[in-house]
């Protein structure tokens, strides 16, 4: 074959350039230790190792995360540790306490004051702080401190139930707070308790407060029970002379306990056998307008005939009332006389109407504020409608309901908070006086409720640390599974990405061979000219 | 004389070739050059009667020595090399690009979704928010950034482009000259080849070739025509069109006939080359860029606005919103051929992000019709047509987008180019600017009732949605730092709840629409609302409910049948709209004359997409019996309240006439322990009147069947009973064993699905109300969702409301750390970062084929360069030989004129 003096150059330049293109890689992926430089290099791999590499990536976030929730419920552990070792001692302040026989009231007033001095260490443990200065036990509120004294000797839970998660694998989160009220609240009470409230929706400024109430006769109480009550505070015309005064009903019928009592601010009150204090001014609401209907609003009254046995039919609200009027009415007073009287009466109060005879002629009077319509559906004897001179389906206007001022809320529990019940019995050994016997019956009887109490409160706190046990437990072996996944897939990405340097180095001294022999060669065939020689 | 001539004919043609082998010599370096050769003949002979004698050597021809089929193979090969060279070359650029952790984006993802993890673990802490921001920005920044990059080289292909057509015009324009100058000398040759033009024509030729495919046709007059594409004519003899490349990156080759866009029928060469990875890699690239961008900016944007900010306030959007008005107008360019006046408003929405696909769109409207069609540009495959109304606004809606055409002179032939995620990745921006903003919490939270008896539980509760399907913000959220309004769940009875308005504690009320009398299966998990966003309830208000106004008791003999409910016979039609295709189904259901509630709700519940709930109400008042003696007696479906002992009222029945309330209490307990009645449903609470205070016994039948109420007794004992809504109607005794009775039927309230709709003949239901009325179906979609779960207590409450100061709440948070894994992208089968993976890796691939196919593509071109090489190229040896051939022909003729004259110089000395 003809061989053209362009191709002896042409074959050493592709040559060389071949020869330097594989030696430059070699290098590249020599000296970054990758073998795959660019993901043209071997696309499969190079997805695969996008893919590890996300993998591991949030492996080590994961593992950061089980530390962080591991800290936490160690906070939390060692919180409740000191709750439990503070309850033992506790125990054994109410056992003491128990010997009444032999206790006077200084030994009385030197256990208090260990036991309020307990309680203020409770209420700290209660109040963990996190390292950041969240509240441990506040639920989703951590900026609020969650336990507050109510001043009435109780102690109120002011967090929520929310419970804050880490996620530490990828499908796995693991719980790392308990809410104070689980903890510290919702620890069940050997007697029926109850839990107190004002309505968030009053109107008043600064708003009304309750104490945490305390059931003093618990045999009147358990009768009542599980029933709640609403203290409703009233307009102040609905007593005489006018003054804030509040009903207390029942929650689920809307029955009435007491009704327009006189308000004094932090007063005790007692109803049902449970004791509370309500303090603050509290908004009165405003009071009914009575609807009204005046005789002869329509028409002028015409006695003229004859009504006896004629019918009246009046409605308010939902309730509809047949009258029947037994003789015949001649003028305003007959008329106030056969609807007030007798089974007429009856059925003007299951209205609620009252016959007003305070102005004249007399009018048709709903002091709830609820409007009176007059012969709603027809029917009604015209005689006796001319008589009271109000046309058939006449309705009054006028009525407006009250409207309730603030409300406040007994609710029956079957469970104490443990402060709480801590306070109480600080509370019934101060009240011990040596010389009465009464006073040391209850500390005897609170000394058993309370010893009962710390027992619930334990079985609670132990059952949540078991919890936090188990979740210990889940993390150490969410961790160990993350580890060994990193290790493997470590081994893969090394597998994938890394450069084997000795088939590398071969590689190279080969391909610089190579390359030498194609620069050796060029130098031997392009001396070769026969113009040298001519 | 013959012998001088011969030897001057010889001398001739040995400078000839001497003068070629030179020629040779000085061209061993010239591109395209062909070695020449020079052939000779000998003359013609002269006879001289013994014969001819030779008269010498002629040139007869100076050739270069080509093969035509090489030459065109050559243009062949490397016009195939060229354009995978350069396509290998730009490919090169952005494979590094998008895999490089510095400027890819997975390591952008992956940092920014680690700094979120850590938000989560510390929600109040001011520096891991401080760090979620710059993270985010970094993150954006890496998208901008890439995408400018990504546009740079766009733009480099661009002004390539423009060098690559310029020199493509100058090349034709030289061919044209060749041929015209070939023309002349052939014609001046007379036949003689002008080889050295005809390299330089076959150079060019080959240098266009580079650059683009084209088809060289050879004329018999020595000139070729230069075709490009589908046969479109670059050089026509002389005649020469020009190329040129529009704004629009259009390649259009204009010439005195008309100009024509040729962008797809280029092909080949280093111009074909930028073309096909502009089309098939750089555009997908810059799309699925930008759909990761958009999808990302859409779900933490959800998540973000239905959460609360560390002030409590719902957090406003994180990303750029990927349907603000100036983004949604950039998706579609009109084309420049659409008709003026340039009027149309038209902009694209983005509805569904997991429907998004990378792909491009045109949108035609066809001449002369109503008809539009859209293609996908990237296989010309039909994605959706139909007709338009003609009138604006007009919706197009195709694999997630929504056309808005919302005014304008839209006509026939009207084209738009949609590019819904071309600008994604560049339009993205991070907005949160403080740590406060990031949405860690959930807007609500949940509480047992502190009075709770039983052991119920209730879920923390979960946001659906804060927006309802119309984009507008759902009631409950409407209100900054609060829940409007904040509900509790009341049970009403072991197995029923009602879910009501808690604005006021004190005085729960019903929902607008109300959610009442729901059912309740303990010890398994409830929800307590719909998920469905288009759920709508109609209310059973209609006027024969219950105990409707005008009813009378009956009288007749104890023991008698009930009085039926009066329920008329009405005709109830639910229609369905399919949303995506329109078409409706129709289901009908004709109402039994008197049949209960109940039956009617559970037929209604055997119908798609429709859930009856039926229940009965009624309550007793003012009872007035004043001889609690035999043959006393109040009975509830068939069941005698009043106990008997022996045949008298049993001593622990409370008088009525003494204590109503009490009495209330009795009839109460014994209708909860009976269980006949507890089996239909049956609950009573005695309660009294909220406002007169009255005492009044409520029944509750949570099945909806007819609740039949009788009393018998001495005459003129009577009791009123009402349905809750409607006036009372009172049963009074008359003795003589007859019984005053009254039938209070229930009521039915519908929950129906999206796309459900009831009509009813008559148009005003006595069920229902007026189906015609704008407000028959209200909506019931709260938003959020809360479980139900446990066995509650009569009585027992469960609230739900406004998440405040919940400064360590991560619960959003924890919803963003999920979208890491959650597959958001490519309905729901591609997390964010595979999703980019997919491009890295289809780069990759591509990329990596290049490679193979730009090596086997310069062996090949290598292979046909040599052989070429080897035929017409210069060997400089070869020359050399030819040198002292030629010369010592030379010498020898030189040799023969000295013989000659030799010769003649013996001849004149013999004189």
């Amino acid at each position: 074959m003809r061989i053209s003096t362009t191709q002896i150059y042409d074959i050493a330049n592709v040559g060389m350039a071949d020869a330097q293109r594989a030696i430059v890689k070699t290098e590249s992926q020599i000296s970054s230790g990758k073998r795959v430089v660019n993901p043209a290099d071997d696309p499969v791999a190079s997805t695969v190792i996008l893919q590890v590499k996300d993998f591991l990536a949030r492996g080590e976030q994961y593992v950061k995360n089980i530390d962080i929730a591991e800290n936490l419920l160690e906070l939390e552990e060692v919180a409740l540790n000191g709750v439990v070792s503070l309850m033992q001692r506790m125990r054994e302040l109410s056992v003491q306490a128990g010997n009444t026989a032999v206790l006077t009231k200084s030994d009385y007033l030197a256990i208090a004051a260990e036991v309020d001095s307990r309680l203020e260490e409770l209420l700290n443990l209660a109040n963990t702080r996190s390292a950041g200065g969240e509240y441990i036990f506040a639920g989703y509120q951590g900026s609020v401190e969650p336990f507050v004294a109510d001043g009435g000797g109780g102690y109120r839970y002011v967090g929520d139930e929310g419970s804050i998660s880490i996620k530490v694998s990828n499908i796995a989160k693991i719980q790392v707070s308990d809410s104070g009220k689980n903890i510290f609240e919702n620890i069940p009470s050997p007697v029926n308790t109850v839990r107190t409230s004002v309505n968030p929706a009053n109107q008043s400024s600064p708003p009304i407060s309750i104490s945490v109430g305390q059931v003093v006769d618990q045999l009147a109480f358990d009768d009542f029970y599980p029933e709640d009550m609403v203290i409703t505070f009233n307009a102040q015309g609905t007593v005489v002379p006018p003054t804030t005064n509040y009903t207390i009903t029942e929650r689920s019928s809307g029955r009435v306990i007491v009704q327009n009592q006189l308000y004094q601010p932090g007063e005790d009150i007692e109803v049902n056998g449970v004791s509370f204090r309500i303090g603050g001014v509290p908004y009165p609401g405003t009071p009914a307008t009575p609807g009204t209907v005046q005789w002869g609003s329509d028409a002028a009254q015409n006695f003229a005939t004859d009504e006896t046995g004629d019918s009246l039919t009046l409605r308010v609200g939902g309730i509809t009332e047949t009258l029947t009027i037994g003789s015949n009415v001649t003028n305003n007073a007959d008329l106030v006389t056969e609807l007030t009287t007798g089974s007429n009466a009856a059925l003007l109060a299951n209205l609620g109407i009252a016959v007003d005879n305070s102005v004249v002629p007399p009018q048709f009077s709903v002091a709830s504020g609820l409007n009176i319509e007059v012969d709603p559906v027809g029917g009604s004897s015209p005689n006796i409608l001319a008589a009271l001179g109000i046309n058939s389906g006449s309705v009054s206007t006028n009525g407006v309901p009250g409207t309730p001022g603030d409300t406040a809320f007994i609710e029956s529990s079957n469970t104490q908070g443990l402060l709480t019940t801590i306070a109480r019995f600080s509370d019934a050994l101060k009240q011990v006086n040596d010389d009465d016997n009464a006073s040391k019956d209850l500390v005897a009887d609170v000394v058993s409720a309370t010893l009962e109490s710390l027992d619930l409160s334990e079985i609670n706190i132990n059952s949540i640390q078991s919890e936090i046990g188990a979740r210990l437990n889940t993390l150490e072996s969410t961790r160990d599974l993350q580890l060994d996944s990193e290790l493997l897939n470590r081994e893969v990405l090394a597998d994938l990405e890394d450069l084997d340097y000795a088939e590398a180095a071969t590689r190279l001294s080969l391909q610089s061979f190579i390359l030498q022999a194609t620069q050796q060669s060029f130098v031997r065939v392009s001396g070769l000219s026969l113009f040298s020689i001519l | 004389m013959s012998i001088l001539g011969n030897a001057i004919s010889g001398l001739q043609a040995s400078q000839t070739a001497l003068r070629t082998a030179g020629h040779n010599i000085s061209n061993a370096n010239t591109e395209g050059y062909s070695r020449q050769r020079v052939d000779y003949v000998a003359r013609t002979p002269q006879s001289a009667g013994v014969g001819y004698l030779g008269s010498g050597v002629l040139v007869s021809s100076v050739e270069r020595i080509v093969s035509e089929y090489l030459i065109g193979q050559l243009r062949t090969d490397i016009n195939n090399f060229e354009e995978l060279n350069t396509f290998n070359d730009q490919i090169g650029n952005i494979d590094k690009l998008l895999a490089d952790s510095g400027t890819g984006l997975a390591e952008g993802l992956q940092t920014f979704f680690a700094s979120l993890q850590s938000g989560a673990d510390d929600p109040s802490s001011t520096p891991a928010r401080q760090l979620i921001i710059a993270q985010s920005e970094s993150l954006t920044a890496r998208f901008n950034l890439l995408y400018g990059r990504m546009e740079s080289i766009n733009n480099g292909i661009a002004s390539e482009s423009r060098v690559i057509i310029s020199e493509i015009n100058s090349l034709a324009r030289s061919i044209g000259e060749l041929n015209l100058t070939i023309q002349q000398q052939l014609a001046l040759g007379q036949g003689a080849q002008p080889n050295d033009l005809l390299d330089q024509r076959d150079e060019a030729l080959k240098r266009l070739s580079e650059l683009v495919t084209i088809q060289v046709i050879e004329q018999d007059a020595g000139d070729v025509n230069v075709m490009i594409g589908s046969g479109q004519p670059l050089v026509v003899g002389q005649a020469v069109s020009q190329f040129t490349l529009t704004n629009g990156n259009e390649i259009v080759l204009s010439n005195a006939i008309g100009s024509v866009d040729v962008t797809d029928a280029i092909s080949g060469g280093q111009l074909g080359g930028l073309v096909r990875f502009r089309e098939e890699l750089l555009d997908p690239a810059f799309n699925e860029l930008g759909r990761v961008a958009l999808v990302m900016s859409e779900v933490f944007n959800d998540i973000q606005q239905q959460g609360l900010d560390l002030d409590g306030d719902f957090g406003t959007p994180f990303f750029t919103d990927i349907n603000d008005a100036v983004v949604m107008t950039s998706r579609v360019t009109g084309a420049g051929t659409n008709q003026p006046p340039n009027d149309r408003s038209i902009y694209v929405e983005i509805a569904d992000t997991g429907s998004l696909t990378i792909d491009d769109y045109t949108l035609r409207l066809i001449p002369n019709t109503q008809n539009y069609i859209v293609t996908r540009n990237a296989d010309g495959s039909e994605v959706t047509q139909g007709i338009l109304s003609g009138a604006y606004p007009a919706e197009i809606a195709f694999e997630g987008l929504v056309v808005h055409l919302e005014s304008g002179s839209f006509q026939g032939g009207d084209e738009f180019l949609i590019q819904p995620t071309r600008r994604g990745a560049v339009d993205i921006e991070s907005l949160i600017e403080r740590p406060e903003d990031i949405a860690f919490a959930l807007p609500i939270r949940t509480q047992i009732g502190d009075g709770n008896i039983g052991a119920g539980r209730i879920s923390a509760g979960e946001i659906l949605s804060i927006v309802d399907q119309q984009g507008n913000v759902l009631p409950a959220f409407s209100a900054p730092g609060q829940l409007s309004p904040p509900v509790v769940v009341i049970f009403t009875s072991p197995t029923t709840y009602d879910v009501l308005d808690n604005s006021d504690p004190g005085k729960p009320v019903d929902l607008v629409p109300p959610l009442r009398n729901q059912s309740f299966i303990p010890n398994q998990d409830n929800t307590l609302f719909s998920t469905d966003p288009g759920v709508t309830i109609v209310t059973g208000t209609g006027s024969s409910m219950g105990l409707p106004p005008g009813r009378i008791s009956n009288l007749q003999a104890a023991g008698g049948s009930a009085v039926p409910n009066g329920y008329p016979v009405e005709q109830l039609t639910f229609t369905t709209t399919n949303p995506t295709t329109g078409a409706t189904t129709t289901q009908s259901l004709t109402t039994t004359f008197n049949s209960s509630a109940g039956n009617t709700a559970s037929l209604l519940s055997n119908l798609d997409g429709v859930s009856a709930n039926a229940f009965t109400e009624a309550v007793i008042t003012d009872i007035n019996i004043n001889n609690l003696t035999s043959p006393v007696q109040i009975r509830l479906s068939g069941q005698d309240l009043i106990g008997y002992s022996t045949g008298q009222v049993a001593s622990d029945v409370p008088d009525p006439s003494v204590d109503e309330a009490a009495f209330n209490t009795y009839l109460a307990e014994r209708i909860n322990e009976n269980q006949v009645l507890r089996s239909q449903g049956i609950y009573a609470t005695s309660t009294s009147d909220p406002i007169t205070g009255n005492p009044e016994l409520r029944i509750l039948a949570s099945t909806g069947i007819d609740l039949d109420i009788r009393i018998e007794g001495v005459a003129g004992d009577n009791i009123s009973v009402h349905d809750g809504v409607n006036p009372n109607v009172r049963l009074t005794a008359a003795g003589g064993g007859q019984e005053a009775l009254v039938t209070v039927g229930g009521r039915i309230d519908l929950t129906l699905a999206d796309n459900v709709v009831l009509t009813t003949a008559p148009s005003v239901s006595q069920f229902f109300g007026d189906s015609s009325a704008a407000d028959f179906a209200q909506s019931a979609f709260m938003g959020y969702q809360a479980v139900v779960s446990g066995q509650p207590s009569v009585d027992d409450r469960f609230h739900i409301q406004f998440n405040d100061n919940a400064s360590v709440d991560n619960r959003n948070a924890l919803r963003f750390v999920d979208l890491e894994t959650e597959q958001v992208v490519e309905q729901g089968t591609l997390t964010l970062s595979e999703s980019y993976g997919q491009l890295v890796e289809r780069v990759g691939t591509e990329s990596n084929l290049s490679q193979i196919n730009t090596e086997a593509a310069e062996l090949l071109l290598r292979e046909t360069q040599a052989t070429r090489d080897a035929i017409s190229a210069v060997n400089l040896d070869e020359e050399a030989a030819n040198l002292v051939r030629f010369e010592q022909v030379y010498n020898a003729n030189a040799r023969v004129i000295a013989i000659s004259r030799d010769t003649f110089d013996t001849l004149l000395n013999s004189f």
